[in-house]
């Protein structure tokens, strides 16, 4: 044993340099062309200086022709619903916002102002009472989505919020909302009035972008998500399982 | 018939001039280096391709800046390591580099015995673990030197400092690194260095 010399540090770091392991260099090509082709085209300029970079790049490759292939990176699976995607991660995204997402998105308005707002005929459970809180938000894509929550004594409650069930309503086919998951397993392929619909009842994070902001949230209810037709997919938290949340889900109409 | 390859100074002019597939070229080429470079500031994948990412972004709109002649590769990584140090600083991380080597053998040539092979791979995780501590100042000027591979010239202009600056930080640098090494240390990696 001896305490390596000045040269035999230097050769032995140059050649530890060649056996780096380092992360996948990510494809960065696509999406710094979409940014300055989106901005050279005016007017999708990063709108958000603030915001994670992560988030501007997804509003810009969303709109750029041929560059979606880049939301393959870094997700072993992609399930989309609509305007809603289901993201598997290696791991979640660290400090998602903490306030309930049925307090934080968007503006609180009445059902009736939700209906006019958003130019689609907003789904309803049946015969369940109206929403305790209605809220809308702009889309990145100039869409309007509602979020509509209950606090129903009749359905078991949430945790950490004060809501039984809260519906997203998200029209469109480019995804402005993400649920990422944290491997594979906790998605499970079912199906709700014979539509296609994801069940996940693992703790996970939604990410949503809207015209203004983008906000995360971790979401610890049962979620289902389904194909509502007419280019809409709908999104349930519920402390449900999964056979009565798919009974509730088949009453929304 | 497709011709040569653009050259940096070529592609850059095009660039300036708005040529956004003519900046793609130059971003494909230094997207690696771009990357790896911001990982080892920001210490993690996410934030270093975000660093990247909006580096070259930056960088594009400031080519009218950029001096005819200069290399872009040094101009190109001394924004990425201003970005990916603004994030670093933003998120407040605390955790030190971890390089890790790649399984399997060293590259090349026909492969050491089983036992020196694995004296080589402690010796070089051993390097990797004590780089990964130093504090910033000195981790950088050693990676960028060995392991990123930049010329001196390269690594002064990507830390903003003199070519002589550079020669003292780093001797400075390896002094703090061997000291940090484990006095178990098998020779057998090093020494084959000096055979």
């Amino acid at each position: 044993m001896r305490e390596p010399g000045m040269v035999d540090l230097e050769r032995a770091l140059t050649e530890a340099g060649t056996r780096v392991e380092y992360p996948p260099t990510p494809p960065l090509t696509v999406a710094v062309t979409a940014r300055l082709s989106a901005a050279r085209d005016g007017g999708l300029r990063p709108p958000f200086p603030g915001l994670a970079l992560w988030t501007r790049r997804r509003l810009i490759v969303a709109v750029a022709v041929g560059v979606l292939a880049l939301l393959a990176i870094a997700a072993a699976t992609r399930l989309v619903v609509g305007a809603l995607e289901i993201r598997s991660v290696p791991t979640l995204p660290p400090s998602p916002t903490t306030t309930p997402l049925a307090e934080a998105i968007g503006q609180p308005v009445t059902l009736e102002e939700a209906r006019d707002e958003v130019g689609f005929a907003v789904r309803l459970p049946a015969g369940a009472a109206p929403p305790d809180t209605v809220r809308t938000f702009p889309t990145p894509f100039g869409d309007r989505s509602v979020l509509l929550a209950w606090d129903d004594p009749a359905l078991p409650a949430l945790d950490g919020v004060p809501w039984t069930l809260v519906l997203l309503e998200l029209p469109g086919d480019e995804e402005y909302a993400f649920k990422l998951v944290a491997g594979e397993g906790p998605v499970r392929e079912v199906e709700v009035g014979g539509r296609r619909a994801y069940w996940l009842d693992e703790p996970h994070v939604l990410v949503l972008e809207t015209a203004a902001d983008v906000q995360t949230y971790e979401v610890s209810g049962n979620v289902l998500v389904w194909d509502a037709g007419d280019g809409l997919a709908v999104r349930m938290e519920t402390a449900l399982p999964l056979q009565d949340a798919i009974a509730l889900a088949e009453t929304i109409r | 018939m497709e011709g040569r390859p653009l050259q940096d100074p070529e592609l850059v002019e095009l660039a300036k001039d708005g040529d956004v597939q003519a900046y793609g070229a130059l971003v494909e080429r230094y997207r690696q280096v771009a990357f790896r470079t911001a990982y080892l500031i920001t210490r993690n994948a996410p934030d270093a391709e975000d660093a990247a990412q909006d580096a070259f972004v930056k960088a594009y709109y400031a080519l009218q800046r950029f001096r005819r002649g200069e290399p872009f590769r040094p101009w190109l990584l001394r924004i990425v390591s201003n970005e990916a140090r603004n994030r670093a600083r933003s998120a407040r991380r605390r955790e030190g580099l971890t390089l890790r080597l790649a399984e399997g053998g060293a590259p090349g040539g026909a492969g050491p015995s089983p036992e020196a092979a694995a004296a080589l791979r402690e010796t070089q995780e051993a390097l990797l673990e004590a780089l990964g501590a130093l504090r910033e100042e000195d981790r950088l000027v050693i990676a960028y030197r060995y392991l990123l591979e930049l010329s001196e010239a390269e690594t002064a202009r990507v830390l903003g400092v003199r070519p002589g600056t550079v020669k003292s930080r780093l001797s400075r640098a390896l002094g703090r690194l061997r000291g940090r090494l484990p006095s178990t240390l098998s020779p057998s990696g090093m020494e084959a260095a000096d055979a």
